[in-house]
């Protein structure tokens, strides 16, 4: 299982989420738009989904600040988002909500890797991040959940067959292809963890009806992800058949609409077209993201599963020390130990000892029963029409 | 102004093309030092991170807007990175640089167009250029720059950057020279009178710009400190992991807290030491020796049959 821990693995398990897209795909809109959709779909219970540590909280907030403004301006073009310069990792914590004593809360942390895109192909990969590229396929074969963001606008918007030549290239999808195929690869090695990988097209909000939208082209959008990405899809039962394969499109600003795309011969790009879209904004012009809790509910389910399984051997091992505790705290060590323990104080000292592991023990109970009802409660809801599992 | 070779500097930037991603032109600076600082700063908006050990300074300044659009339209960014030598009269550009770019923050330019130091970086970068020089295009190959990090080029991937050293080398020379170029070309900044110590204030008030630009104007002129503009930064309440007795450090944040429109002293936390335990009463303590010889006394008699006990157990 790719969780790494902290200091006591009880107390707060690490899971690492992999983003594969190039450059200008909206990864880090992808992550803004869990963050936001989370607090909706987890209303009324008392986990929730949040920035983990400042730097995190302040580049969502950031993230947040560039599109509401530009959302508020009513003018919308993806350029208000800035892409990636330098790799962060998002912290997000899915809080249990759950307090042991003197404890900052207790749950699952999620780090998501956000990276420039550019370096997913050895071309345009500067030569001097090739350490960093490297630091950052380390991360990504460690991830049990692979997150492949897809551009709709550039799968849906090519009219001819140079078009639609160009969308390979302008996807990366040979480059995000071997990426898959090396983490699948080694997900074979572990064929007892769970694995998840989802094909999340983003900025759909133009090709669904259910969000505001006018026109309903998701079963061309999913023909075309099938399409497109046939290799990735077919590459899972050869190479590690447990994978879960979720395809799961997300409107990630929501209040959008293409107007026109725009393709324009370009010789600096590799496939000799740049591809470019433009956007109205659908009023009162505030985002609403749909089609995140589908991911978050996925990620959830599959997490918090892997999670339970941990946190319940944790639980077994802090039950089966706390009763050896009290088992070594109370026995007879004959007529005369039994004396020389108790002036000792070696006595209390094995009482106090069984007490500490009966109390942790009983937190780490609490927690697994407190995630298991989040467990319980994510697998009773369904994910919405958009999704498929293969 | 002409500045000579003994400053150094580096500019990374983009394409407009989608495949032109973020990179150094020509030449990368050997050790991503700045990366120390990415929990405190968000690389891609206003950032300015100044040190010195007396005897060489480095600078770090991202987030410069270009006129420059990329593929989707997102405004295309400038990082520039310069060291070089104390106290010698090219250091001045820095002063410079650092003085156009924290005005240019304090007038909003600092995340569009418009602003002094893009548009002196823009006029000596024409989108051609940058196209060319970017990895991927058959004119540039990026190398590290080696010149002054000491490594020998032994591995595969060094044997690589060597192929390309020639292209990638004379590249760097001449985007060095280009962007040395931009910013003698800017207008001198005025120094304000520096706040000794660590301090914080908001980049938006003109006080602190001016004291953080003095203090900048001492680092590179052989002062060791540090001087920086963090953007994932608060308040001073956020700053104490960067306190370090041995560098000091003036800051500046975007804050509208109206205390940071002054320089404000940053104090280290000093940890609440144990209080000592208080002295036994003096009753007790005489009571204590009084008791000493009769518990010596028991506890003789019970080790004593304590060893009996074990001797006739392990008989």
């Amino acid at each position: 299982m790719s969780t790494a821990s902290n200091s006591d693995p009880a107390e707060e398990l690490v899971f690492r989420i992999g983003l594969v897209g190039p450059s200008r795909v909206g990864k880090t809109s992808l992550i803004t738009a869990l963050l936001r959709d989370s607090q909706r779909l987890l209303q009324g219970t008392p986990v929730s989904l949040r920035p983990s540590g400042t730097a995190t909280e302040k580049r969502i907030a950031q993230h947040r600040r560039e599109l509401d403004g530009s959302l508020l301006a009513g003018e919308f073009t993806p350029g208000a988002l800035r892409g990636t310069e330098e790799p962060f990792t998002f912290q997000l914590l899915l809080d249990s909500g759950v307090r042991g004593i003197g404890e900052r809360g207790t749950g699952i942390r999620l780090e998501l890797l956000d990276y420039p895109g550019g370096w997913l192909d050895p071309a345009t990969r500067p030569h001097d991040r090739d350490a960093d590229w490297q630091s950052c396929q380390r991360f990504l074969q460690q991830c049990s959940v692979l997150l492949v963001p897809v551009d709709a606008a550039v799968l849906m918007e090519p009219t001819s067959a140079a078009q639609l030549r160009a969308v390979p290239s302008i996807l990366t999808t040979p480059e995000v292809g071997e990426v898959v195929r090396q983490w699948l690869k080694e997900r074979n090695w572990r064929p007892d963890e769970p694995a998840l990988l989802m094909l999340c097209p983003v900025k759909c909000e133009s090709y669904f009806d259910d969000n505001g939208g006018r026109r309903d082209e998701s079963e061309e959008l999913l023909s075309r992800v099938r399409r497109v990405y046939a290799d990735v899809i077919e590459a899972v039962p050869a190479e590690a058949p447990h994978v879960r394969v979720v395809y799961a499109p997300v409107d990630t600003i929501g209040c959008v609409e293409i107007l026109h795309a725009e393709w324009t011969p370009d010789p600096r790009e590799p496939s000799g077209v740049a591809f470019a879209a433009h956007y109205g904004v659908r009023w009162p012009a505030r985002q609403a993201v749909k089609g995140a809790d589908d991911v978050l509910i996925s990620l959830c389910k599959h997490l918090v599963a892997a999670q339970q399984r941990v946190e319940s051997d944790i639980a077994t091992d802090k039950r089966t020390a706390a009763d050896h505790a009290r088992e070594y705290a109370d026995r007879d060590e004959g007529f005369i130990r039994n004396i020389w323990y108790q002036l000792s104080g070696e006595r209390a000292r094995r009482a106090h000892t069984a007490l500490v592991s009966s109390h942790r023990a009983g937190e780490a109970d609490a927690r697994v029963s407190a995630l298991a009802d989040v467990v319980a409660d994510l697998a009773r809801r369904d994910p919405s029409g958009r999704v498929r599992q293969w | 102004m002409v500045t000579g070779l003994a400053t150094r500097a580096f500019l990374q930037t983009r394409g407009t093309a989608r495949a032109s991603d973020y990179a150094f032109l020509g030449a990368a600076p050997a050790e991503p030092w700045w990366r120390a600082y990415r929990d405190a700063t968000a690389f891609d908006h206003p950032t300015v991170l100044v040190t010195s050990d007396g005897e060489r300074w480095a600078a770090y300044l991202s987030g410069i807007p270009s006129a420059r659009v990329d593929a989707v339209g997102s405004v295309v960014r400038y990082t520039l990175v310069l060291d070089g030598p104390c106290a010698t009269p090219d250091a001045a550009c820095v002063v410079a640089a650092v003085g156009a770019w924290l005005s240019d923050v304090a007038n909003g330019r600092g995340d569009r167009p418009g602003g002094r130091l893009g548009a002196a970086l823009d006029a000596r970068f024409p989108a051609s250029d940058v196209g060319r020089w970017l990895p991927g295009s058959r004119a540039a190959e990026l190398v590290p720059d080696e010149r002054h990090s000491g490594r020998t080029g032994s591995d595969e991937s060094a044997v690589r950057r060597k192929g390309a050293a020639h292209s990638g080398g004379r590249i760097g020379d001449e985007v060095q020279q280009r962007a040395l170029s931009a910013l003698a070309a800017l207008p001198a900044s005025v120094a304000g009178v520096d706040e000794p110590g660590d301090w914080i204030g908001a980049v938006g008030a003109p006080a602190p710009r001016a004291a953080f630009v003095a203090r900048v104007a001492a680092l590179v002129g052989g002062t060791s400190g540090r001087a920086v503009l963090l953007n994932l930064v608060g308040g001073p309440g956020e700053v104490h992991p960067l306190l370090d007795p041995a560098s000091s450090v003036a800051v500046l944040v975007e804050s509208p807290d109206p205390q940071l429109a002054r320089c404000t002293a940053l104090r280290p936390v000093v940890e609440a030491k144990k209080a000592p335990a208080p002295p036994a009463r003096a009753g007790v303590a005489a009571l204590g020796i009084a008791l000493v010889p009769l518990v010596a006394m028991v506890g003789a008699l019970a080790l004593t049959a304590l060893v009996v006990t074990l001797l006739v157990w392990l008989l």
